[in-house]
Formats: structure tokens, C-alpha cells, sequence
């Protein structure tokens, strides 16, 4: 047990090292030892299609042989992984996900992909439908749409701290000592707020208001908070909003309808694929530039029908995950696919993933080393 | 499963040779008397007896008509299984006896069928398809399938107006000199907490007058087992959150002076249904707390006279109001519930005037006016309305050789709302034309060839559901054409006959509603989809009598269905099956009638199929079969009193199968029945 503890402790530090890792690449710890971030894949989230009773998957995709491998949880495990799973994170020796129609949240071994612990809320008193998860000093953090934030201990898998939000909480994310969920609200009853909670009091506070309908959250090098705002899918489009003055406003960055951020670039990667449109928009944002001209850059990267965009910690990779197009149409219930470019726009690989790739993370380790 | 298929088909050809040579062929059925079908129900009129009374083999398209005697006789235990046993249905099961059915026949989906309750259309202008699961067995003396227009053409315009067209129908009360009522009861019983007890009274009010009284009320449980499969772990679970109460009650009254030429009949039907929705299975969730009520009250009324002048005339009007209520709970909802609500109202008239000049020809026409409101909270707070104007104008040449008719449908669709935009209106004609050859000499066989063409007009949900609805859509068009050839022995003798039918047909449905994804979380409702559709279909009816204590009935029915989505010929996924379309569908009964105990035993069996247009491992369903039997006795007690016992095991083998993907069906159950006639 002991060692057991030890080992996960080794692996919360060389995740929190990742997690924590903002500036660069490589850092120095006392002399003669270098910790080196690598990623060695990446993971794609597929949520399948509740509608036609398809079950979510993992794809793997390894760096090292640029293939893709699908279905290797219920391979290893025997099971399903369950219907809708809508976030995951590596983190330490795990993998975390978040499995909304299921009512789980499964805690993964990346060494074998056998499932470590289920934790199932079908029977919880407060908490119900985990939507998303992320992984701060030891601890993995899962918004509800019970209107909860939940704190996972990383070591029991237990749950010890649960804070009350707003309506649906979406994607989250962490700058400086806390953790921002965006509340999306009800269908036709659209929230426009994002609960702060401090990591140290586990308590809201703040309710910060910014656009219609926040779903995702991300946060730049600076700790400053950037909120994909959907609208309400009619006139009111979706746009990125950075959240200014400790919360007490909000400005407009650019229409998108997803982006993430690259933190020690501190650049901002977005598709803007609204309905309708002749093309879709893809563009970086070089967020250390001045903040009152938001300068886009356009990249020529593309896939037919987005549905995730995910950007490498450490090689600045870029993931595009896409449906499949049959007749002009996106295809919710057929395998998609993902393309992977390089910085500048390179294309790197393009591989097959599952039914409804939503989400994309990294596998990414600190590494040790002695000169 | 092939190997069931293959026993089945062994089956078959066995007892069919059987029957073949050791019958004297000689043929006679229930359904072939003159005034079993549905359309006699108010047909008394003397210019209408001639224009209307037809029958299975006679029709020139495709029918088939299962009688109260042979709901009895094959062992049927509820109207989705009268409906399977049948060819060309795909009945969408949700398992159990609350679970939602709709039936699509030759694969054109469920919108493309009409459901004609009593001479009149039951309509739900929400998502177009009728749940059958509130339609009882008991409150029905035939039923009978159509696809196209039948040689009937004395109709409201609007029980044309689909691609096929089941009717449930109840005969009207009969008495005879020593008794001018009727009375009988019945109490029902089985697996899963089922319990439904229901009267019908029958009563001559006057020489003219009659009516009828009926009711019935059914709960269960539901809370069947079934065996879940998740990858490598198999685990026996239950479906929670089942349970089921309905209620029915029916009041008819019948006006027929004698020696009068017209009559007139009225309904007033009150429908309600609370039951708990279990949802699809959801791996580690199995929680639902998903509730449903549904209410229905209409009232119809149908007026017929005729005139000397070969003229007929009929009046149908009905009022009719609905209300589905959703209701869930569950700390994902904001004040922890949701309620949905959905409030149909409609008002139709029909006049339809048959003129019949000559003894082989007829003319029809028939216009038939509906207005039509839904108010939903789910859909757009538009309120929407329609205007249906229906008519009809049909031609029926019939002589020894041959029936031959023609129909024009003009129909004319106006959207409405009460605030914002309505949806785009439609008008179209549709044409059909049908004939049946037949030999006066040589009665032992017919052909028929029919070809309709019809469409669908897109339902409010497809107009204007939250997101999804698009206001532009067109209506769905079918077509159909269809050949066929019925076999029978010519010999006329209810005790030994053997019947086959045999239809071939070809057809498309295009401009397919569909839901296609917009963006991420919207999707939105286009004509996209186009289905090219071929099949074939057989049904074979045996009677031989072994012994004067030994009678064997067999009833078997085999349907091939190509169905292939032909939407995009680019697509890795051209001209799969279309979802929920089995290639194969096998059923059949064998019944020994004796003196001491009558035995059914019965069975259905599908091949596989995917619960996506796209035929992919992941949305594939297993083949499935299932077995019943079923044992009855009558009782002739004094004072004309019979009772009658019935046993029903249904699923025999216990075979754990879905129809519809994640809503396993039930295990083995059985049902006991009690039916008292006085």
C-alpha cells in the first residue's frame, strides 16, 4: 500500500509538473537534474451516438508510429465504457473521463487501460451526469450538471469536497488558485455565468457574468480566462470572450465555436463553423500581443465537419477531429476521423477515430533526467 | 438463427404438402363471408351492399384481414403480434405492453401508414405515427391491412391519403329474436404484475335503435428481467420505472329504421394512459424517472343513405382532442423536473357521394375538410394549425373477369399560426389505379396489379420542434406498384382448404424527412433521404380436417424486404438496408381444433438488422425468433351462457431480443384469460 501511495504520489507530481508547466518546454530543478516535457500521443474522446444506442470509446494515437488504435478500453476491460462520456484528462499514471449518460466517471491505468475504478452516481445524494474533468495538485476536479463541482482525491478516488455552481456547468479550467466552470443553463433558458471557486476554501466566490450560454473554459499563460460563449444557436452567434477586471467584465475575441490554447506560446487556436456558413474559419491568436486589437491569423488547416480542436502542451501539435460527411451532411452516427498538423500548418497524419469524436487531450510526462 | 429460419421454412413445406394432399380442397374461410369486412360495419344501405361488399381475394391490391375468430384461432395475443404475423409489416416494438409500437409496412416508414379506427382516421399531427400499444384486441372484430386503394371506393378522402392503411374495426351489435342484448366480460391475467378486466353490453333499444357499451382497464408492472450484454460481461437485470395504467371507454349507438335506406352511428371514445417510461438501456444507469400521460377523447359520427337513382351518399364528421404529458425528474433539471405538454385538437368532415349507373360501373367523389391545432411548450411558441382539404374522385369498372378501379386524390395542405411564420403549404394530386383478373369458371385463382402514388406531408414536429424543425420542407412521396396472384382450392368446405397469395412489389419513397445535424447541438429536419424499395411477399392458410374430432389450421408467412438507402451515391453507406428493416421476416401458426382443448402454436422469427442506415457492426441487431403457444376452451353453460378459458405462454424459449436497440423485449410470460358471453 505504502509504495502504492508513493507511486501515485510520483505520478500526481510528474502530472502536476505538466499541468504546471507554463513557460516552456524544459525547466531546470536544483543542479544537474532537468525535467524534459514529452508527449507520446494523444487521446480522442469519441461520445458516440446515444440516439442510435452507440456506446463512447478511446482512440489512442501514438506519436511514435503515427496510428490510431480505437476501442482498447472495452477490449482490456470487457465492458463498455459507457454511453456519452464528454471529457477526459490524462493525469498522472491515469486517465479520467468523465461519462455523462452513463452517470460515471472511470479512472483509467494508462500503463494497460484497465479500468482502476468506476465511480458510478447513479445512487449519489447530490451529484448526477459528470460532464467534464480536470486535474490541478493532486486532485481531479468533475463538473456536474447537477449544477456541482466535484474534487476527486487522486490517491483514494474518492470524492471529499463538492461545491454548489450554477445551472449545467460546462468545460472548466484552472488559473492560479482557482477553478472557473461555466454555467450554460437549460435549453432555451441559457445561463451567461462562470462560478470561481477558490481550490483552497473549495467555495464560489464569484459569479461571474459574461455572453450567452458559456460551454468551454480556457485559460492563457497570464491566468486570464477565455469563455466560448455559444449563443443561442439562432442570432446570437458564438464567439470567444476573455473575462477582464477580476470578472467584472468581458470582451469579445473572435466568433468561434470551439478553440484551446496553447499556454508557452500563449496562442489561442479556433474554428469558427457556424451553421450556414460558405467556409469554415480557422485561425490562431497570438495572446501576448496588445489585447486592444485582437489580431486573427489565418491557417491553413481543415477538416470537413470539425467537431474538436486540441493543441499539443508541449510540441504545439494541433488536433482537428472531424465527423464524416456523407451527402453534405456530418454523419453523427459513423466513425469520423482526425487530422494532426504541426504549428505552422503541416500536416502530420490524419487517422480514423470513433463515432462522434468531441474531445481530444495529450499524453503528456515530465522526464527525468541527471546530466 | 438460420437454422430456426430453415426449421420454419421445413415446417412449412411439411405441413403445407400435408394439408395439400390429404385436404378434399374444398374452400371456404370466415374470410371470405360476404360481411366480414370492415366496410359492411355500416353498410346497410341496398345501393351499397353491391358497391362495397368485397373481400381478401377479390381486393386488387394487396389485403390481409384477421378476423376476432382467427385472433382466436392462431394464438394472437395482442394487435403488434396480429401485425407481425403478417407480411410486409415492421412493427417498432419498445417492449412490454406500455412500450410505443408503430407499424411501417413495406418499408415506407410509420408516417406512410393510416390507422382507420371505426370508418374514421386517427390522427396525430405531432410526429405522424400512432402508437398502436393503446389499441386492445378486444375492442376489435377485424382488422385488416391495405396497401393502396382497394376496390372500395365509396370512402372519405382522407382513408386514402396513405401509402397503406390498417383498419380496426368493430361489427355492429347483431341480436337476434330471443335476445335483445348482449353481455359478455372478461378478466386477464399474467407475468409481470398484468391485470385487465373488461365488459361490452349490447343493446336493442327500439326496432331502429341500438348500442353499445365497452370498457377496460389494464395495469402491469412491467418489471420484466432481461439479460444484458456489455462487451464480455453479461449480467441479469431489470426494466425499472415500467409500470402501466390505461383505460378505455367506448360508447356507440346505432340508428337503422327498417326498411329505410339510411342510418346513422356515432362513437364517443375516451382514452388514458399514465405510465412510467424505463428509456433505453444505458450501461451502469439502469435509473429512469420518466413519466407519460396520455388522453384522447373524440367523438365521430357517420351517416349513409341512399336513392333509388343509384346515388349513395355518407357523412363522416369527428372531434377529437389529445394530450401527451411528459413529465421527469432529476437533479440535471433546474427545479429537478421537466414537464412537456402536447395538445392536439382536430375537426374533420368527409361527404363522399357514390353514383352507381350501371351494375359494373360506379363513380365516387369525396371532400373531406380537417383543421387541425397543436400547443406544445417543445415546439416553437408559433401555435401552429392546418388546413387539410381532401378530394377525391374514383371510378370502379367490375364485371366477371375483371374489377378495375382509378382514383385521383387532390389534396391541398394550408399551415397556419397564431404568431410567426408557418411552414410551407402543399398541394399535389395522387393517382392510383388497381385491378384484379378473375375467372367466373375458374375461381381458384386472381391476379392483381395496383400502382399508387402517394405522399406524406411533414408532421408539426418536423415543421417546428424546438431546433430541429424546418419550415420549408416538402412532403415525402412513395410510390408504389405492386403484382400479385392468390391460389385457391375451388372447392368451398370450411373444414379443408388451403389459400396462397403471393405479391411482388417495386417502389421509392422520396424527399425523406430526416434529421441532419446543423452544427454541434443543432440539428435540423431536411428532404434528403430517397429509399428504393423491393419485396416479395407470401402467406399460405391451410384447413384440414384429420379426424371428425381433429382439425389442423395453418397460417405461415414469409416477407423479403430490400430496402436500400439511396441517398448518396458517394457514401460507403449506399443502398444499405434502411434501419429497422429486416431483409427476412418469417411467421406462422399451426392450430389443432378439437372437442376437449384447442392448441395454437405459434411463432415469428426476423433476421438481423441495424438500428442506423448505416449497416455497421456497432448498430447491428441480432437475428431473433420467438415462439408461443396458446390453449382454449370453450364452455357452453345454461341460459346461452359460454366460457371461455385461455392460456398464453408467450416467448416459450425465453429468447432475450430487441426490436428496437436498447429496449430489450420481455422473457417468457404467460397470460391467462377468462371471457364470459351471456
Amino acid at each position: 500500500m505504502k509504495t502504492w501511495k508513493l507511486c501515485a504520489y510520483l505520478c500526481t507530481t510528474a502530472a502536476i509538473f505538466t499541468a504546471c508547466d507554463e513557460s516552456e518546454e524544459t525547466s531546470s530543478w536544483g543542479q544537474g537534474i532537468k525535467w524534459t516535457t514529452e508527449t507520446s500521443g494523444a487521446l480522442i474522446l469519441n461520445a458516440g451516438n446515444e440516439y442510435s444506442g452507440i456506446d463512447g470509446e478511446i482512440s489512442i494515437f501514438d506519436y511514435a508510429t503515427l496510428s490510431c488504435v480505437t476501442g482498447a478500453f472495452s477490449a482490456q476491460n470487457g465492458r463498455s465504457l459507457g454511453l456519452t462520456p464528454n471529457g477526459a484528462i490524462v493525469y498522472g499514471s491515469k486517465i479520467y473521463t468523465a461519462i455523462t449518460s452513463s452517470n460515471t466517471i472511470e479512472i483509467i491505468n494508462r500503463a494497460d487501460m484497465k479500468s482502476a475504478k468506476q465511480l458510478s452516481f447513479t445512487n449519489h445524494t447530490t451529484l448526477t451526469m459528470p460532464r467534464d474533468v480536470v486535474g490541478h495538485d493532486g486532485y481531479v476536479y468533475a463538473s456536474f450538471y447537477s449544477g456541482h463541482v466535484a474534487r476527486i482525491d487522486t490517491t483514494t478516488f474518492a470524492i471529499d469536497k463538492i461545491v454548489e455552481v450554477g445551472v449545467h456547468p460546462e468545460r472548466m479550467t484552472i488559473a492560479g488558485n482557482y477553478i472557473y466552470a461555466p454555467n450554460s443553463g437549460e435549453v432555451l433558458n441559457y445561463d451567461k455565468t462562470v462560478s470561481k471557486i477558490n481550490l483552497s476554501t473549495f467555495k464560489v466566490e464569484k459569479t461571474i457574468e459574461v455572453a450567452l450560454n458559456p460551454t468551454v473554459l480556457k485559460s492563457d499563460a497570464n491566468g486570464r480566462v477565455y469563455a466560448l460563449c455559444m449563443g443561442n444557436y439562432n442570432d446570437i452567434p458564438s464567439a470567444i470572450y476573455r473575462i477582464e477586471n477580476d470578472g467584472e467584465s468581458y470582451t469579445k475575441v473572435a466568433e468561434a465555436t470551439m478553440f484551446d490554447i496553447h499556454k508557452s506560446s500563449n496562442t489561442l487556436y479556433a474554428v469558427n463553423a457556424p451553421y450556414g456558413a460558405p467556409k469554415n474559419d480557422y485561425f490562431n491568436i497570438d495572446l501576448n500581443k496588445n489585447d486592444d486589437v485582437i489580431t486573427t491569423q489565418e491557417m491553413a488547416i481543415e477538416v470537413e465537419y470539425p467537431a474538436a480542436i486540441a493543441v499539443d502542451p508541449t510540441t504545439q501539435n494541433i488536433i482537428l477531429t472531424s465527423y464524416e460527411v456523407i451527402g453534405g451532411y456530418a454523419s453523427y452516427s459513423t466513425p469520423g476521423y482526425a487530422k494532426m498538423y504541426k504549428a505552422n500548418g503541416t500536416q502530420i497524419a490524419r487517422f480514423d477515430v470513433g463515432v462522434g469524436p468531441t474531445f481530444a487531450t495529450f499524453f503528456t510526462d515530465s522526464k527525468l533526467t541527471v546530466q | 438463427m438460420l437454422r430456426t429460419m430453415w426449421a420454419l421454412a421445413v415446417c412449412w413445406i411439411g405441413v403445407s404438402v400435408h394439408a395439400l394432399g390429404a385436404t378434399m380442397l374444398r374452400m371456404h374461410h370466415e374470410e371470405y363471408t360476404a360481411d366480414s369486412t370492415q366496410r359492411s360495419t355500416h353498410t346497410l344501405g341496398i345501393v351499397e351492399v353491391s358497391a362495397q361488399r368485397s373481400n381478401t381475394v377479390n381486393n386488387t391490391v394487396a389485403t390481409q384481414h384477421i378476423t376476432r375468430e382467427s385472433i382466436k384461432k392462431q394464438g394472437i395475443t395482442d394487435l403488434a403480434d396480429a401485425l407481425r404475423r403478417m407480411t410486409g409489416t415492421t412493427v417498432k416494438d419498445y417492449g412490454g405492453a406500455g412500450g410505443m409500437k408503430t407499424l411501417s409496412v413495406r418499408s415506407m416508414g410509420a408516417t406512410h401508414t393510416a390507422v382507420i379506427y371505426d370508418g374514421i382516421a386517427v390522427t396525430n399531427c405531432e410526429s405522424g405515427q400512432i402508437d398502436l400499444s393503446r389499441f386492445s384486441l378486444d375492442q376489435i372484430d377485424q382488422l385488416s391491412l391495405t396497401v393502396g386503394d382497394d376496390s372500395n371506393i365509396f370512402l372519405p378522402a382522407r382513408n386514402i391519403a396513405s401509402a397503406a392503411t390498417l383498419h380496426l374495426s368493430s361489427r355492429a351489435p347483431q341480436f337476434n329474436e330471443q335476445k335483445s342484448y348482449n353481455l359478455s366480460g372478461r378478466v386477464q391475467t399474467g407475468s409481470f404484475g398484468m391485470m385487465s378486466p373488461s365488459f361490452r353490453y349490447e343493446k336493442a333499444l327500439s326496432p331502429s335503435w341500438s348500442m353499445r357499451a365497452q370498457g377496460e382497464y389494464l395495469r402491469a408492472d412491467n418489471q420484466y428481467d432481461f439479460t444484458l450484454k456489455n462487451v464480455d460481461l453479461v449480467t441479469k437485470e431489470k426494466r425499472y420505472n415500467n409500470e402501466l395504467h390505461a383505460g378505455r371507454g367506448e360508447l356507440d349507438f346505432y340508428y337503422q329504421p327498417l326498411h329505410s335506406r339510411s342510418s346513422l352511428s356515432g362513437k364517443v371514445y375516451y382514452y388514458e394512459t399514465d405510465k412510467e417510461l424505463p428509456g433505453p438501456v444505458v450501461y451502469y444507469n439502469p435509473i429512469s424517472h420518466e413519466q407519460q400521460r396520455f388522453r384522447n377523447t373524440f367523438q365521430q359520427l357517420s351517416y349513409r343513405t341512399s336513392w333509388p337513382c343509384h346515388l349513395a351518399l355518407q357523412i363522416n364528421a369527428k372531434a377529437n382532442w389529445s394530450e401527451n404529458l411528459y413529465h421527469d425528474e432529476g437533479k440535471q433539471y433546474k427545479n429537478e423536473e421537466k414537464n412537456d405538454y402536447y395538445r392536439q385538437q382536430d375537426y374533420y368532415t368527409s361527404v363522399a357521394l357514390l353514383y352507381s349507373p350501371l351494375e359494373q360501373l360506379s363513380f365516387s367523389t369525396a371532400t373531406d375538410y380537417a383543421y387541425t391545432t397543436l400547443r406544445s411548450n417543445a415546439i416553437e411558441a408559433v401555435a401552429p394549425m392546418r388546413h387539410t382539404i381532401l378530394s377525391s374522385l374514383a371510378a370502379k369498372y367490375q364485371t366477371e373477369w375483371i374489377t378495375a378501379t382509378s382514383t385521383l386524390l387532390y389534396s391541398n395542405y394550408i399551415n397556419d399560426t397564431r404568431k410567426g411564420t408557418a411552414s410551407q403549404n402543399a398541394h399535389r394530386l395522387s393517382p392510383s389505379v388497381s385491378m384484379v383478373l378473375h375467372h367466373p369458371q375458374m375461381s381458384w385463382w386472381r391476379i392483381r396489379v395496383s400502382y399508387k402514388d402517394i405522399f406524406r406531408m411533414p408532421t408539426f414536429a418536423d415543421n417546428y420542434y424546438t431546433w430541429l424543425g424546418s419550415r420549408d420542407l416538402k412532403p415525402e412521396k412513395a410510390q408504389q406498384i405492386n403484382l400479385g396472384v392468390s391460389v385457391l382450392s375451388p372447392t368451398k368446405n370450411q373444414q379443408n382448404h388451403v389459400e396462397l397469395h403471393v405479391d411482388a412489389y417495386t417502389g421509392h419513397v422520396k424527399d425523406k424527412i430526416v434529421a441532419m445535424p446543423k452544427s454541434l447541438f443543432h440539428w435540423n429536419m431536411v428532404n434528403v433521404g430517397k429509399v428504393q424499395l423491393y419485396g416479395v411477399e407470401t402467406r399460405i392458410n391451410t384447413a384440414t380436417s384429420l379426424h371428425q374430432n381433429l382439425q389442423i389450421e395453418t397460417n405461415w408467412s414469409y416477407s423479403y424486404q430490400y430496402a436500400v438507402n439511396m441517398t448518396e451515391p458517394d457514401s460507403r453507406y449506399y443502398k444499405d438496408q434502411i434501419a429497422y428493416t429486416p431483409r427476412h421476416n418469417v411467421a406462422g401458426s399451426v392450430t389443432m381444433l378439437t372437442p376437449w382443448l384447442n392448441i395454437s402454436v405459434h411463432g415469428t422469427a426476423m433476421s438481423k438488422r441495424y438500428s442506423t442506415n448505416e449497416n455497421m457492426e456497432d448498430t447491428r441487431i441480432e437475428p431473433h425468433h420467438e415462439f408461443g403457444i396458446s390453449a382454449w376452451q370453450i364452455f357452453r353453460l345454461k341460459n346461452r351462457t359460454t366460457l371461455e378459458l385461455r392460456g398464453d405462454i408467450t416467448n416459450l424459449t425465453d429468447e432475450q431480443y430487441e426490436i428496437v436497440r436498447s429496449y430489450p423485449m420481455p422473457g417468457q410470460a404467460w397470460k391467462l384469460s377468462l371471457y364470459i358471453n351471456y
